[in-house]
């Protein structure tokens, strides 16, 4: 268990004012916000590469806050993996083993290698490494060191996206077998995805905190609204290539091709959600038919809420609002694209 | 003025002073007969001040280099107050005249002076002494070395350290196994520079410890007590030496560090 407690600091123009936050030791606990908002600052704390101007940080009950980096036992993974040019893969992952020998040592780092799909690149040397290998390298690297907290600066920013699918399932199964992560990122699929608990972090205060679920569907400031005020946000079954909200499993949605099967968020922008009077000939293969449950104001048109047998937010402008003469409890059509369906695995 | 005329104003500089530097020492082969070479190479007198100049000023930069590497670090990732004037007492010795220097230290170690009198009192005599040659050549070259690691150190990204640092490896350490290694070039280069900078080292040595002569002494104790044709062939045949070394120690710093990620 992580606890932070009233972390403030400034420098420049920055500033931090009293940032708590606790990490629970099952958690994977990501902190989201825009760059610039103190979230690699608030790890290099932890980390004890940066002090703080006041505040308390105890890992486990011990207090951390007047420790060394080096005896702090919390592994910190950065943006950019820092690993050493100067050795082999494998002399990177042995580099923190200390007061084993030296057989055990080299089993050690075998099986973290093999645990992150590195074991081919071991005698290798650093240079040719792409992003996403030299990351691993650095995961297999902290793990070496036995951390008993996991801290993540954006690290998938730098990887191609269909192995950040990959590398995210690692983290989690990192976490799943108890290692606490913190995790900081302006990513918000990535926050999505990989978050147990969620917070929000903007110009160095924490503003929000929850379940993903909870964050989202009640935005706190305009960064998370920017992309959460999204309400077609749920989770979903998916099986063979068909999606069912969890809360409404009667409900197929077509989503695009090749999705896998899982669990998973879906995402349907409303902005992408068309609405029509007649039955429609689209080409759509999300139709829904339902009452209008509700027309919001919104600061550029209105979000309007189809019913039915689940409910679906479309935004559209003024003068589609009078065109198509909508009001609560009129019946329409809410259309949508499978293409138009995000699934965040 | 055309492309042309600035080029080959341009050519016509970096070929004067090309010639400059070449066209004396190119003479002093000319005008030195081969059989003269071997007989100088096989003067003991010549040898010996050779060996002696060579083993202090290696002697002088491991000495050094041990020393100020960490300081050299401190320099690089530390700022503090009267940095600037810190870095301005290291670069000294590169502006005052080096028998100005050597005057400075043979007072410092003086048989009259504290210093003095407590080396003597190991059994260390700087004056007319190794000691004092090692010392005379590591005051004037320790510039080269420190601010040369001191720009190996700084070019180092100093998140390869922290990350370093929270693998749970100790300060000490990561300066050995982390800093020092990438820092690596820049610290051999300022060494092979430190060398040969306290190799052809005279002014601070003459005043220090005449005796027994390193090389550069040993030329102009020829020089004015028998004239060029005498001092001719001990210059040249030093002059080979410092090449061949210098030559070496730079094929040795060739490979560069990949800093890549």
């Amino acid at each position: 268990m992580l606890e932070i407690e009233d972390i403030k600091i400034s420098f420049g123009r920055f500033g931090m004012e009293g940032v708590n936050l606790s990490v629970a030791s099952d958690d994977y606990f990501v902190l989201l916000g825009p760059s610039g908002a103190g979230k690699s600052v608030l790890l290099e704390i932890i980390a004890g590469l940066t002090s703080p101007d006041s505040g308390k940080i105890r890992l486990n009950g011990k207090e951390l806050t007047q420790l060394p980096p080096h005896k702090r036992k919390v592994g910190l993974i950065f943006q950019h993996p820092a690993v050493f040019p100067h050795m082999s893969v494998l002399k990177n992952i042995l580099y923190p083993m200390k007061g084993i020998p030296k057989d055990e040592k080299y089993a050690k780092a075998k099986a973290l290698a093999a645990q992150m799909g590195i074991e081919h690149l071991l005698d290798s040397g650093t240079a040719k490494l792409s992003g996403g290998e030299l990351q691993r390298v650095a995961l297999a690297r902290v793990l070496a060191s036995e951390p008993d907290l996991l801290l993540l600066d954006e690290p998938l920013s730098a990887i191609d996206s269909n192995l950040r699918v990959e590398l995210r399932g690692l983290l989690r199964s990192l976490n799943k077998r108890g290692l606490p992560v913190l995790h900081v990122t302006h990513d918000y699929e990535e926050a999505i995805s990989l978050a147990t608990t969620l917070a929000v972090i903007e110009n160095g205060k924490i503003i929000q905190q929850g379940r993903p679920e909870e964050v989202f569907a009640k935005p706190a400031c305009e960064f998370i609204a920017a992309f959460a005020g999204e309400h077609n946000f749920f989770k979903a079954k998916i099986n063979g290539g068909k999606i069912s909200p969890l809360h409404f499993p009667e409900i197929i949605i077509t989503g695009p091709e090749g999705i896998a099967d899982g669990n998973a968020y879906v995402l349907i922008r409303s902005r992408h959600v068309v609405l029509t009077n007649q039955n429609p000939q689209l080409s759509t293969l999300n139709n829904f038919y339902g009452p209008v449950i509700s027309v919001n104001p919104l600061r550029d048109g209105f979000e309007v809420e189809v019913g039915g047998s689940m409910p679906f937010f479309a935004r559209i402008t003024r003068e589609s609002l009078e065109k198509l003469s909508i009001y609560p409890g009129k019946n329409l059509w809410a259309c949508f694209k499978a293409s138009s369906v995000e699934v965040i695995y | 003025m055309n492309n042309r005329t600035f080029t080959l104003i341009f050519t016509a500089g970096l070929a004067l002073i090309l010639l400059f530097i070449v066209a004396p020492i190119v003479g002093m082969v000319i005008k030195t007969p081969l059989p003269r070479l071997f007989e100088t190479i096989e003067d003991a007198e010549v040898r010996n001040s050779i060996l002696l100049t060579v083993i202090s000023s290696i002697i002088a930069t491991l000495l050094i280099a041990f020393i100020s590497l960490p300081a050299a670090w401190m320099l690089a990732r530390k700022s503090f107050p009267l940095k600037r004037l810190v870095l301005g007492i290291i670069d000294l010795p590169v502006v005052i005249p080096h028998t100005a220097a050597g005057i400075a230290l043979l007072g410092m170690v003086s048989r009259d002076s504290a210093l003095g009198q407590f080396a003597s009192s190991l059994g260390v005599n700087f004056i007319g002494h190794p000691a004092g040659i090692v010392m005379a050549m590591a005051f004037v070259s320790l510039p080269f070395f420190i601010n040369s690691a001191r720009e190996g150190f700084a070019s180092v990204p100093q998140r390869f350290e922290n990350a370093a640092l929270n693998l749970g490896i100790s300060p000490l350490k990561v300066f050995l196994t982390i800093s020092v290694p990438l820092a690596s070039r820049h610290i051999v280069s300022g060494a092979v520079m430190m060398f040969a900078r306290g190799m052809s080292e005279f002014g601070a040595i003459v005043i220090l410890a005449y005796n027994p002569m390193t090389t550069p002494v040993l030329i102009f104790e020829r020089f004015s007590s028998f004239g060029l044709q005498y001092a001719r062939p001990v210059a040249l045949l030093f002059i080979i030496i410092s090449i061949a070394l210098f030559l070496l120690m730079r094929l040795l710093t060739k490979e560069p560090e990949n800093v890549r990620n």
